[in-house]
């Protein structure tokens, strides 16, 4: 990691100003984008060296002074339409979160839905979606293919499924020491309701190789951080096996509406099950790779936990790094929200979600005395595969007092959340640590 | 006091998050300095370099809210060299970044 690589040595006698202008690249960075063509980043490609992104991006977001913005951590901003609490962890790129109390609806709306954003989205404004296309191409593929959205519509079957998204960092905060990305607490899970195609039908009717397709990889209308056309801000995908399930879409629509900007309008994938970044937004270009994908963050440490478990602070050969794919099962309180007032007569109903990377959450538990007991609670089936599960239990407390409330899902394949941090890795992935919330029960 | 309203966030939102917001040599280093309220970045000895270098791409809150060893500083530098655009820092102004980022943002 620390090697000093001679690619760069060209550069060196030059200024920043030099750099900016001429945008040259480094051989490691051509090299990197061997395969992926030129994607015509449109109205995403945003002047973002200089201060010129600064002015851009104030045009493009409400700016304020509201309390609600300076408690969630960056002073005066804000995404437009967002909820009172939302949680900013960062302003370029957007990011942030919510507290789980904010993810109690049973569809999540667009103000209690978390961003994850690796570069500048495309401006919504300077987008017509008649002429948003999507193409299909890649070594396995027999043919490239490129769709409106228009033709997508109306060529395959139209689907609508309930399906959630959970940051693959989800958690990260926890682990110590600190992995490198943002610091995600609890809340960068969200289960609206996608509209939109199979993914299967659309391979299809491209026509690929069977013995040869190893891999999907997207192709995404979002501009590098760094404003150069030459580098993608993030191109992931899933294996095959993941693309051609029946949930696995290409969706134009969320809760019914055109999909908002910061979540990928006018076209996106969803991936359900696997950490979200494989659900890409502002879909341009699918690829039918003959290899594990090689695309922005699909290498290297990004996205991949150790083969093995490592002890807090490894260091990890990239070599033993695999791709993270199936999120771990894990469950949220909803209601009420932590640090509730009870009379001890009324007892508590505590209300939450539950998911699993598989698809299924089996049995959720709760418990009032940190695991020694547990109180089955009632779960509902999933309204689809892959949405989230809603449950229920009915608490009473013996006596008054501070209590914790603990809620671990168990999924289709005995797998239970754990009260402890899970592995800690390097990037710190996968933290289904259960969750709880402090009652006081008073008289 | 605006600057220590400011200084004072990590410590709140480390408190959220259930995490514990120790005295630690982090805050002992930033206290005795203001904070950029543009930026979020502690205002000691290098922050324009630091601004200038580092915040044209990504916004400080990048990396404001954690610390890390010179090593892992370094090759976050690299990888944002090898593969994100990131342009060659002369060695003064790489020493500069360095001993900024290893004195105010160091391991929590």
């Amino acid at each position: 990691m620390t090697d000093h690589n001679n690619d760069r040595s060209e550069l060196d006698n030059k200024s920043v100003e030099e750099i900016k202008e001429t945008g040259e690249l480094t051989g490691t960075g051509a090299a990197r984008r061997r395969f992926l063509g030129k994607l015509g980043k449109g109205g995403a490609a945003l002047a973002v060296f200089g201060m010129g992104a600064e002015t851009a991006m104030q045009t493009m977001f409400n700016r304020s002074t509201l309390s609600s913005a300076v408690a969630a951590g960056i002073e005066g901003f804000s995404v437009s339409g967002k909820v009172d609490g939302f949680i900013y962890l960062n302003d370029r790129p957007i990011n942030g979160e919510l507290p789980p109390h904010l993810l109690h609806d049973e569809v999540t709306p667009f103000p209690n839905m978390f961003i994850r954003n690796n570069g500048v989205p495309p401006a919504k404004d300077d987008i017509d979606s008649s002429e948003w296309t999507l193409t299909v191409s890649g070594e396995a593929a027999n043919r490239e293919v490129t769709y409106s959205i228009e033709e997508l519509k109306n060529k395959f079957e139209n689907v609508e499924m309930q399906i959630w998204i959970e940051c693959g960092g989800n958690g990260r905060a926890a682990f110590e020491p600190s992995p490198r990305g943002n610091q995600w607490d609890l809340g960068a899970i969200g289960c609206p309701t996608w509209t939109g195609v199979r993914l299967r039908d659309v391979l299809e009717d491209v026509g690929y190789d069977e013995d040869k397709a190893v891999y999907i990889g997207y192709q995404a209308g979002d501009a590098h951080l760094s404003g150069r056309d030459d580098l993608d801000a993030i191109s992931r995908g899933c294996p095959m096996r993941k693309a051609v399930e029946d949930e696995t879409l290409i969706v134009w629509a969320m809760n019914g509406e055109d999909i908002p900007e910061q979540h990928g309008y006018p076209l996106r994938l969803i991936t359900p099950g696997f950490p979200g970044s494989a659900s890409g937004k502002w879909l341009q270009g699918i690829l039918i790779r003959d290899r594990e994908h090689d695309g922005a963050k699909m290498t290297g440490q990004s996205y991949r936990v150790p083969a093995y478990p490592v002890e807090a602070g490894a260091e990890v050969p990239e070599e033993d790094m695999v791709i993270l794919e199936e999120m771990p099962v894990k469950s949220l309180i909803t209601s009420p929200e932590t640090g509730v007032r009870v009379s001890q007569g009324d007892g508590l109903k505590v209300q939450g979600k539950a998911w699993d990377g598989w698809g299924d959450v089996e049995e959720l538990h709760v418990s009032i005395d940190h695991g020694q007991t547990w109180q089955k609670a009632d779960l509902k089936r999933p309204v689809n595969k892959f949405a989230w599960q809603l449950w229920e239990a009915d608490i009473e407390f013996p006596t008054t007092g501070f209590y914790q409330v603990w809620a671990v899902a168990t999924n289709s394949k005995g797998e239970r959340q754990p009260m402890v941090l899970p592995g800690w890795n390097p990037r710190g992935y996968g933290n289904n640590k259960a969750h709880h919330i402090d009652v006081h029960v008073e008289a | 006091m605006k600057s220590k309203r400011v200084l004072l966030l990590p410590a709140i939102l480390g408190l959220l998050w259930g995490v514990p917001a120790t005295a630690g040599d982090h805050v002992e280093a930033a206290e005795e300095y203001e904070t950029d309220s543009e930026t979020g970045l502690i205002k000691a000895p290098g922050f324009d370099t630091v601004k200038n270098n580092c915040t044209v791409c990504h916004s400080a809150r990048l990396f404001t809210g954690r610390g890390y060893t010179r090593k892992i500083w370094l090759e976050q530098i690299r990888w944002m060299q090898d593969t994100q655009g990131l342009w060659e820092f002369s060695p003064e102004v790489e020493e500069e970044i360095l001993d900024y980022l290893e004195t105010y943002y160091p391991p929590r």
